[in-house]
């Protein structure tokens, strides 16, 4: 087992860049994901059924977009939680997208015993388009 | 001409989602889907060793407590198209391999507003993850975006 060291709150500074990293969803990943989230609707894996309910073609489950995020941020800081992350689906991902994400510090602070940092996240498409923004909150782990 | 009609009842109604006793392999097969193999989620030595009872789940498992279940139940008149537009995770603690939890959900806010594209509509629903005291584990509030069918998405 590989033990990856935690990231100090020392190392961290307002205006770290988090990223670029890329992830490419796949209608393979998006089928594994609609089971593990036991999404019965086909709407993410039917052409058919995606034009029923409104879109052009099968698109990639936000929540799955989000869950990429999430990785990314926890795989940056490690030995911290998310406590706070917010996304906004801008635009719809097509299967096999090249996503890029990126994030970064925009605040750092110790509150009541707690190291925070907030951060901008960003997912862009292929084009350039902003697919997803949000923000998060990172704390440093406290374990119940 | 108002594009929701939310009876008031569904506004104050909370609804069961479910009660789940969440396992290491529920845990594992939501990690492996989607690809991520952190040792927390995987490994009771390696979550041991960072101060964890056992193996936790990854940010958003909560949609696999979720699951296809968009509670509550709106009711849409016929032909407006749905998007999900967005979703906040908040967290106060892990979800741990071997603890039961108890869902609920309700509607935290339905609204409409007018955009460069036309009437729109948005529900706003919040579900919480309650552990075995009753404290607020998590809460997922999802934004879903309702529009006339004419737009594509």
């Amino acid at each position: 087992m590989t033990h990856r060291r935690q990231r100090s709150f020392d190392s961290i500074e307002f205006g770290d860049e988090i990223g670029p990293i890329t992830w490419v969803p796949t209608t393979d990943i998006v089928k594994r994901y609609a089971e593990a989230a036991q999404i019965k609707d086909t709407r993410f894996i039917d052409p058919e059924r995606a034009r029923q309910v409104g879109f052009a073609k099968p698109i990639v489950p936000g929540p799955l977009s989000a869950t990429f995020l999430a990785k990314v941020l926890k795989d940056y800081f490690v030995g911290w939680r998310i406590t706070m992350l917010n996304t906004s689906f801008r635009t719809p991902v097509a299967h096999g997208d090249t996503l890029s994400f990126w994030g970064m510090v925009t605040e750092k602070k110790h509150e009541e015993g707690v190291d925070l940092v907030d951060c901008d996240v960003v997912i862009e498409n292929q084009n350039g388009d902003r697919v997803i923004v949000g923000t998060a909150i990172m704390t440093r782990r406290e374990v119940s | 001409m108002a594009m929701l009609h939310i009876p008031e009842e569904l506004m104050q109604q909370e609804v069961a989602v479910g009660t789940f006793a969440i396992t290491a392999e529920q845990i594992r097969g939501f990690a492996e889907a989607v690809g991520d193999l952190n040792p927390l989620y995987l490994d009771p030595d390696a979550a041991r060793q960072a101060g964890y009872p056992d193996v936790i789940a990854p940010p958003t498992f909560c949609m696999h407590l979720r699951g296809g279940k968009v509670l509550p139940e709106v009711p849409l008149e016929p032909g407006l198209a749905s998007l999900h537009a967005g979703q906040e995770l908040e967290f106060n603690d892990e979800i741990y391999a071997g603890r039961t939890y108890t869902v609920v959900a309700r509607l935290a806010e339905v609204y409409e507003k007018t955009g460069r594209s036309g009437p729109l509509g948005v529900i706003v629903r919040e579900m919480l993850v309650k552990d075995e005291d009753g404290g607020t584990v998590m809460a997922l509030r999802e934004r879903q975006m309702i529009r006339s069918p004419e737009k594509k998405i």
